[in-house]
Order: structure tokens, then sequence, then C-alpha cells
């Protein structure tokens, strides 16, 4: 009887995670796990693993190191600080891929086999069984970027105190720099935020994100708590304008 | 679709279903629990001095070294502070506390209070009292649980702590700064004084594992058998990790 509600439970759950997919046709969880699970073998595993704990044959040589799907800890989220990221945070990074790392972009994936991916990721770790599905923060539309927003930017930059990590110019070398580990130990540095493309992606929206949830498995800290949205959008905007004026050197 | 049922029942088995959730939840009783378990908690040889930290970062208002908490050992009777001691096993027991808050405090680059257990469902609330950027960084198992930052003259953090376990604290910012939260799905907890000494009370009859936890010593279970009524003293002896 026990084993019966557990069933019923868990068909339950099916019905409510299987993606819909791109020509309409419904696919069960385990379609999508076992396709997923093909997708990551070609695509994934060399770098990430084939068990997912970031420990495939080419990780040695990567800097940053790929990600441990394992521990479901994911640094790219619309949802808080050691919340879990929910199927579009995970679909999106896929998709653009992480400038400035080893992390390709897979747009040309069909998106049928990206979201059977994001499938097969989740099932890698516990944590998506066990813990509620995270509901993504607010999104206010942004300002618009001009020269004020960047400049009230800049004292959001100074108030939040943003230069003990990414250094007075944001150039990723504040007097903490040096300082930082990983989750896993390892030492990491702040990022140079005058670079042409940040990690999240370029989008403002993506910055944004960033600042407001913080970037789980590093130090970068969530500040939704400490910032109003039009603050955390002016700073965001700043962070683009430097990059902005960089490319114009 | 059989097939694909079985799958996931299957995975739902093996993945799915932490282990605390097979247990039974706690009950509530006023009338349950008479006895008491109370102790010391003590270092086996030696009491090691008290070291200082040298700090790398913001020194001119941290200061130049700030004296470790890493382990806190009363000289005469070598009993150990900031243990967590807790009774597992009681399914039906006293009243939760009415303690439902912890404040979690920045000051003078050292997080206050160190160590502290309270029951799950209470809620966090950090601050910063320091005039420098802290960010209070906590990991559960392998998992961040959460990362702020405390910009100097910032509001107060409210999260709460819902499940039971062991949260780990950090700041990155200042990397000597460290304290533990142990959330509890029970009332049967204590944390040890300056000398040791833990009290357990409103314990009811029967055979349970005495859990022992330091942040350098590590983790130790005894089995403790309670009578209905009167006090059980247990006393243990840890020893300094080689």
């Amino acid at each position: 009887m026990r084993v019966g509600g557990l069933s019923m439970a868990v068909g339950v759950a099916i019905a409510l995670v299987a993606p819909t997919v791109a020509d309409g046709t419904e696919e069960s969880l385990a379609e999508a796990v076992a396709r997923g699970r093909t997708v990551y073998m070609e695509q994934c595993a060399s770098c990430h693993g084939v068990r997912g704990d970031g420990r495939g044959e080419a990780a040695a040589y990567l800097n940053p190191p790929p990600r441990n799907f394992t521990t479901g800890v994911y640094k790219f989220r619309s949802t808080m600080s050691g919340q879990l990221p929910t199927d579009d945070d995970l679909l999106r990074t896929i998709t653009i891929g992480i400038a400035g790392t080893s992390m390709d972009r897979y747009a040309e994936l069909p998106e049928r086999d990206r979201r059977a991916l994001v499938v097969y990721l989740k099932s890698l770790s516990p944590r998506f069984d066990r813990e509620q599905a995270s509901t993504p923060i607010p999104l206010p539309p942004p300002r618009p970027l001009t020269t004020e927003s960047a400049v009230r930017g800049r004292e959001v930059y100074e108030r939040m105190q943003c230069a003990a990590c990414h250094g007075d110019g944001a150039r990723g070398d504040g007097p903490l720099a040096d300082d930082l580990s990983d989750a896993g130990g390892l030492p990491i540095r702040p990022a140079d935020l005058t670079r042409p493309q940040l990690k999240g992606g370029k989008a403002p929206e993506s910055v944004y994100r960033s600042v407001m949830t913080g970037l789980d498995g590093t130090p970068m800290p969530s500040y939704g708590d400490s910032l109003m949205p039009e603050e955390a959008w002016d700073l965001a905007l700043y962070i683009l304008s430097l990059s902005l004026r960089e490319g114009t050197r | 679709m059989r097939h694909g049922l079985g799958l996931g029942v299957t995975l739902a088995l093996i993945v799915g279903i932490a282990p605390e959730a097979l247990l039974r939840a706690y009950e509530a009783d006023p009338s349950a629990g008479k006895a008491t378990v109370r102790g010391q908690i003590t270092l086996r040889g030696q009491a090691t001095p008290g070291e200082r930290v040298t700090v790398l970062r913001d020194s001119a208002f941290c200061g130049e070294t700030v004296p470790s908490e890493s382990l806190l050992v009363d000289r005469p009777s070598r009993g150990i502070a900031a243990v967590v001691v807790s009774l597992e096993g009681v399914t039906v027991g006293k009243p939760f506390s009415e303690e439902r808050r912890l404040a979690l405090e920045n000051r003078a680059c050292r997080f206050s209070p160190h160590v502290k257990a309270i029951q799950a469902g209470s809620q966090l609330e950090i601050s910063n009292a320091d005039p420098v950027l802290h960010n209070t960084h906590i990991r559960k198992s392998d998992a961040t649980f959460l990362n702020v930052a405390l910009p100097p003259g910032g509001k107060t953090i409210r999260k709460p702590l819902a499940d039971p376990g062991r949260l780990d604290v950090r700041c990155d910012a200042h990397r000597f700064m460290q304290a533990t939260i142990y959330v509890f799905a029970h009332p049967y907890f204590s944390v040890t004084d300056s000398a040791g000494k833990f009290e357990l009370t409103q314990v009811p009859s029967g055979t349970y594992q005495l859990r022992v936890w330091h942040e350098t010593l590590g983790m130790r279970e005894k089995t403790v058998t309670v009578p209905a009524q009167g006090q059980t003293i247990v006393n243990l002896e840890l020893d300094v990790p080689n």
C-alpha cells in the first residue's frame, strides 16, 4: 500500500516535471533523463566527467575547473543565494556558455536536447528531489543607461564596497583579490568587470541577477537584501558602462 | 510508461529520500520526560594554550591578531567550551523552547555567538556592527546555504532556518572569522559553558545516543540509558586530534 502511494506520488512528479518538447509531444521524465544522458556523454562528459562530478579527462587542464553537478551548486541563477537554479537558468548557461572559460555555447544544439540536458543535470544531484523548486527573484524593467545612471551606479559600487574585491577600477584587483577561494578551496579571482564579456552574460539582466543573487560556490555574495532594485540596476548599468568605455579605446 | 514509472520510483528511492525524512517527526507532550542528563566534556591530556590568529585584511580596524576560538579549554577542570551536545532518538518529549531567533553579529571582526544551537523553524538575523565590508557565507555539507554581503551600516538580514543540520559560517573577506550554527528538529540540545558543562532537562526514560560535536575535535557518540526520574551524569573525555 505504502509502495503504491509512493508510485502515485512519483507519477504525479513525472507529470509535473516532464518537459514539453518543441514539437508539442510530451516526454516522460525517464525518457528525458535517458536522452539527456546520451547528449551529456557526447557533449559534456569529457570535461564534467561521466559521473557529473567535474572530473572529466580534460578537467585537469581547465581553469576555472568544470562544474561538479553532484552538489547542485550553480553560480548563475535567478534565485536567491543558496537556492537551486531554475530550469531556465540551466538552459541559459548551456545556451550562451560562460565567456572567458572553456564552457562553450551550445545554442546550435536543438532546444529539445538542451532541455533534456537540463533534466539530466538535475538528476545528478539529490538536492533537486529533496528541496523545493525555487522561484526567480523579481526582475523589474531596467532603467535606461544614461550618464546619470552610471554615476549613481558608481556611487552604489563604492557604498557596497565592491572595490574590496573587484578593485577601485573594477579590474578584479582589489585588496582581497589574492586571498579568495572557491567552495572547493581552490584560489579564485574576482571578475575583471572592464572586460567586454562577463561570465554570466552581457545582458543587463544577467549583471543585475549576479549582483542580487550572488554566485554560489564563490565568495561573491548576494546583495538582494542590501540593495533596492533601482540601485541594483544603476550598479549593473555602471558595470556594463565599464566594458563599453573599454571597447571604445 | 510502466517502465518509465518504475525507473522514476527507483530514482526516487536511490537519490530522492533524505534519511531524516524516514525518521519519525518529533512530537511534543508536556507531561513526557522527568529525568535530567548532565555532565562535563573535558580534554584528555594537557590543555593547549589559546593561540592568536594573524589578521591579514583590515588590520587597521580588526587588529594585527585576534584570539583563536577554535578550542577553548578551562584550565583547572580541562572542560571544553562551545561543544554541541544533543540527545538523539527522543520521539515524544518536552515542548520546544520559546527561543526562535538567532542574532548573528559581525563585531570586531568576529562572529558572535561563535557556536550556537537552535531549533528548526527559527529565524537567523545577521548584522554587521563594523565599519568594514563583511560577508556571511554559510555552507551546509558541500552546498551553499547562504552568502550575503554585509556592507557597513547595512540593514539586518533575516533568513529562516527551516531544516536540521550543521551550518558552517565564514567570511570570505576575513578568513579567520568562523562560526557554527547547529539546527535541531527536537529540543534536546545544549552548548557547553566555559567549564565544559551541559544539562538536558525533561528527558523521558529510554536509551538514546548522546551526540557530541566540537569544531576541531569532531563528533563522538555514546549510548545513554535514562531512567524515568533523577539525574544521569555523562562525562566524556575528548582527545586532541593527531
